[in-house]
């Protein structure tokens, strides 16, 4: 297994009357892409900010790049790079000075941090406002500048805090072929956000909050497939659909959707089903042209955790 | 990459949040119109002189050049004392009003290289304002009949204490951000005013002046910070428009730069602490023992003097040592949120003692405990000394020698009062830790009104609950059965407080969620 570059033990964080975290717990390794989701109060910024040691926690452990967060908090940062949910920027600087200056502060080499900031600028198509100040760029662009910002020091880790939240769809997709970048480049990012559908794009991993506790934590296939009821496979047979329907019909663990033509959907439990089902139809002689499992997402399995299927 | 760009970033790194400004501030149009600004200003104030000095004989008498070196001159201190501060004040305020903070938190730069970067970096437009009227203000000086290097010494020392000002007004924004908006209303003017009114500010303005008593200048060398006295009276000049205090002013900044280390170190560990980090203990223990030492060594200095020199010292160290413990005390204590963390390893380990130690135990715990033996180590010395078992004592009968008496009594009841005074903000903070502004009205109320309002009653035992009693005591006004009363009163009183404080700190732990016990 690689080594875990996030990790958190019994983390406990209260505010008055809200206990924000509650003896959480998570493993991250290295080079995976981990999205946290949950609902509003769930407890995702407080764990972001938690680990990014903006907050301490008021029991627990946690750490970076095996750095403790309380003990070693320089050593965390230095190898890690944190967005944020909501920010101000300091709006009379040039976006180019913006960056240099967090290159600065992080000690990234003289030598080459001018090229650097000229490389983040270009990653995320900011060129052409390498010298407009910061208070005249769109809401888009600030993101995106503050992203680069985040790369600046070429961070091991990346927390994220809700990235793509309130960009317009343009902004978003740009942001997103950003963030596709990162797992592929093997960064360890851990990513919240309320847009689920898009997380499923890009993880490895997810972990669903609520109420100050992680619900549920793995590898998204594995998750998937570990919580999911049942299966719906959908077949196209080249002809005679009612037919395939009748062979299909009394085959144990499958149950056939309503419909009817070329296209049959059925639900089943196990893998074998499937094949068995495929056995079936070509044994009869019907000619399939496809045979697909339709895939959960994040997004069913959030819904899950969220009416409590899942525990 | 442009040697021009290498030389940038050099001195940018290492103090990256100035440069942030300096980015900000020196635009290219900017500075050529403060060229050009400078340049014209030159020139009138030069038309100005040659036309005054040969049409009029000058408004005070000494020919325009010097009248002009004067008003720049205050134009100056006005942007190093007030404009500095202020934008080094501001500079912090901004990040928390802005949100822009989250970024200065989870940087690895250091609090002392951020604050330094701040404090410098803050008043970028003040250079810009001063280097504008530099070139006529070195034109005037020339012209006019003062000691340029006189002059020029005390300017460095005005902006040294500029910068002194500054990183005061930060350690002070630090603090009015911890308020509401609301109560920061109520903070501001008793900052100010406990800063314009502390008791002593009023002698050391009398001090200053040229005719002060020679003890006070021995004691605390004010002669390099009336430069600019001199620069303007010892040629028996007058001073247009101006009193004499005004330039008398940086006289007292001596007295404050006693605070000013203190508070360089104290705004840091803020700042530390507002980057969610631990605060190291060190500057705090420092700090005690400093203030041991300092005392100990002025009465010990100051014995063998006359009297008359012996009260005046003691009442102004003790009021400056009193202040910075008052502040130390204020920034130190902690509300049972903060509290909780450090209970709960308490909990899971089951430590007692050594828990007061850890790096994350409330800082003002370790300062109680200090305090607390000082007090004992104190009192220990002076009784084994007065019955000769470390030394032969110099009266066998405290109170046939008052004056010895005091000077130890003094430095009992200044570790009684403070530490009576440490447990009851302490101990409002844990029981209600939304009001700090109650810290700030306990100050005022303990520290300058009530000495203030009996004063006029040095013997009344309404003093004895007030930190004036310990300069009573020390200067010798206080004798007797009273001055022993003092500690004896305010030690019965912090052990009342300390059950309280205690009563509150078991009660949040045992309220503690039990699975994590």
């Amino acid at each position: 297994m690689a080594s875990l570059m996030a990790q958190a033990r019994k983390l406990r964080k209260e505010y008055p009357g809200v206990v924000a975290l509650k003896s959480l717990d998570l493993a991250v390794p290295a080079g995976e892409v981990f999205g946290l989701v949950g609902p509003n109060g769930a407890g995702k910024t407080t764990l972001l900010n938690v680990l990014a040691t903006a907050i301490r926690p008021d029991y627990g452990r946690a750490s970076i790049a095996g750095f403790d967060i309380e003990k070693e908090p320089r050593e965390v940062r230095r190898r890690l790079g944190y967005m944020p949910d909501f920010f101000n920027l300091y709006d009379e600087m040039t976006a180019a000075d913006f960056i240099t200056y967090f290159g600065l502060v992080f000690g990234v080499e003289q030598a080459v941090l001018p090229g650097r900031v000229d490389a983040l600028l270009k990653e995320v198509n900011l060129e052409a406002k390498r010298d407009a100040k910061i208070g005249e760029l769109s809401r888009g662009m600030r993101q995106r500048l503050v992203f680069a910002k985040t790369l600046v020091h070429d961070p091991d880790v990346l927390l994220l805090d809700e990235p793509l939240a309130g960009l317009d769809p343009l902004a978003r997709m740009e942001m997103r072929e950003i963030l596709r970048g990162l797992g592929s480049k093997g960064k360890t990012v851990i990513i919240s956000s309320h847009i689920l559908t898009e997380l499923s794009d890009f993880c490895s991993m997810v972990g669903i909050m609520e109420k100050g506790e992680m619900k549920l934590c793995g590898r998204i296939d594995e998750t998937l497939e570990r919580f999911r009821a049942d299966r719906l496979v959908t077949v196209e047979v080249l002809q005679n659909g009612d037919q395939a329907r009748e062979l299909l019909k009394p085959l144990t663990d499958l149950v056939l959707e309503p419909g009817t033509g070329a296209v049959i959907k059925f639900r089943c439990h196990e893998r074998e089903t499937i094949a068995a089902a495929n056995a079936a139809l070509v044994a009869a002689g019907l000619r399939v042209v496809s045979l697909s499992e339709e895939k959960g997402d994040i997004e069913d399995l959030y819904f899950k955790v969220a009416m409590h299927e899942v525990s | 990459m442009e040697a021009k760009h290498k030389i940038k970033l050099a001195w940018a790194a290492a103090l990256p949040e100035a440069w942030r400004s300096f980015s900000v501030a020196f635009r290219p149009w900017r500075m050529t119109g403060a060229a050009a600004i400078s340049v014209v200003l030159c020139l009138l104030l030069l038309a100005f002189i040659a036309v005054t000095d040969k049409f009029s004989r000058g408004f005070s008498g000494h020919g325009a050049a010097y009248d002009v070196v004067f008003i720049l001159t205050i134009y100056h201190l006005g942007i190093l004392w007030l404009y500095f501060p202020a934008q080094a004040a501001a500079s912090i305020a901004r990040e928390w009003r802005d949100k822009t903070w989250v970024f200065q938190q989870t940087t690895p730069q250091g609090s002392l290289r951020l604050l330094l970067g701040k404090v410098i970096g803050a008043p970028a437009d003040g250079y810009i304002a001063l280097a504008a009227s530099w070139p006529a203000l070195l034109v005037c000086l020339i012209l006019s009949p003062l000691s340029a290097s006189e002059f020029l010494l005390a300017y460095a020392v005005a902006v040294l204490f500029g910068f002194a000002f500054s990183f005061m007004a930060f350690y002070f924004a630090i603090q009015v951000g911890q308020v509401s908006r609301k109560e920061q209303v109520f903070v501001i003017p008793v900052t100010i005013l406990g800063m314009l009114f502390f008791p002593f500010a009023m002698v050391l303005e009398d001090l200053a002046k040229p005719n002060a008593p020679a003890v006070f200048s021995s004691i605390i060398n004010l002669n390099p910070f009336t430069l600019f006295a001199s620069v303007f009276t010892d040629k028996h000049f007058s001073v247009p428009f101006f009193s004499w205090d005004f330039p008398l002013f940086p006289a007292m900044a001596v007295f404050y730069a006693v605070w000013l280390g203190w508070f360089l170190i104290a705004a840091s560990a803020q700042i530390t602490q507002r980057m969610s980090r631990y605060s190291s203990r060190l500057p705090l223990v420092g700090l005690l023992v400093w203030l041991v030492f300092l005392v100990e060594g002025a009465t010990a200095g100051i014995r063998g003097k006359n009297a008359v020199m012996q009260e005046g010292a003691l009442v102004i160290l003790t009021s400056i040592l009193l202040f910075t413990l008052y502040v130390v005390m204020i920034v130190h204590s902690r509300p049972l949120g903060e509290i909780r963390p450090w209970l709960y390893h308490w909990k899971e380990k089951s430590g007692v003692l050594g828990y007061f130690f850890r790096t994350d135990s409330p800082v003002i715990f370790t300062f109680i405990v200090l305090q607390s033996v000082a007090i004992v180590f104190i009192a220990g010395d002076f009784m084994l000394r007065q019955l000769g078992v470390l030394a032969p004592g110099p009266a066998q009968n405290p109170l046939n020698d008052a004056r010895e008496w005091n000077e130890a009594l003094m430095l009992v009841s200044f570790f009684a009062v403070t530490l009576r005074d440490c447990l009851l903000i302490q101990f409002w903070r844990l029981y209600k830790d939304k009001k700090d502004w109650v810290l700030a009205l306990i100050y005022f109320v303990a520290f300058i009104a009530v000495p203030g309002l009996f004063a006029a009653a040095a013997n009344d035992w309404v003093i004895e609950l007030t930190p004036l009693d310990v300069i009573l005591v020390g200067s010798g006004a206080v004798k007797g059965g009273v001055a022993i009363a003092s500690p004896v009163i305010n030690l019965i009183i912090a052990a009342g407080l300390a059950v309280l404080t205690w009563r509150l700190i078991v009660k949040a732990y045992r309220g503690l969620p039990p699975e994590l016990s």
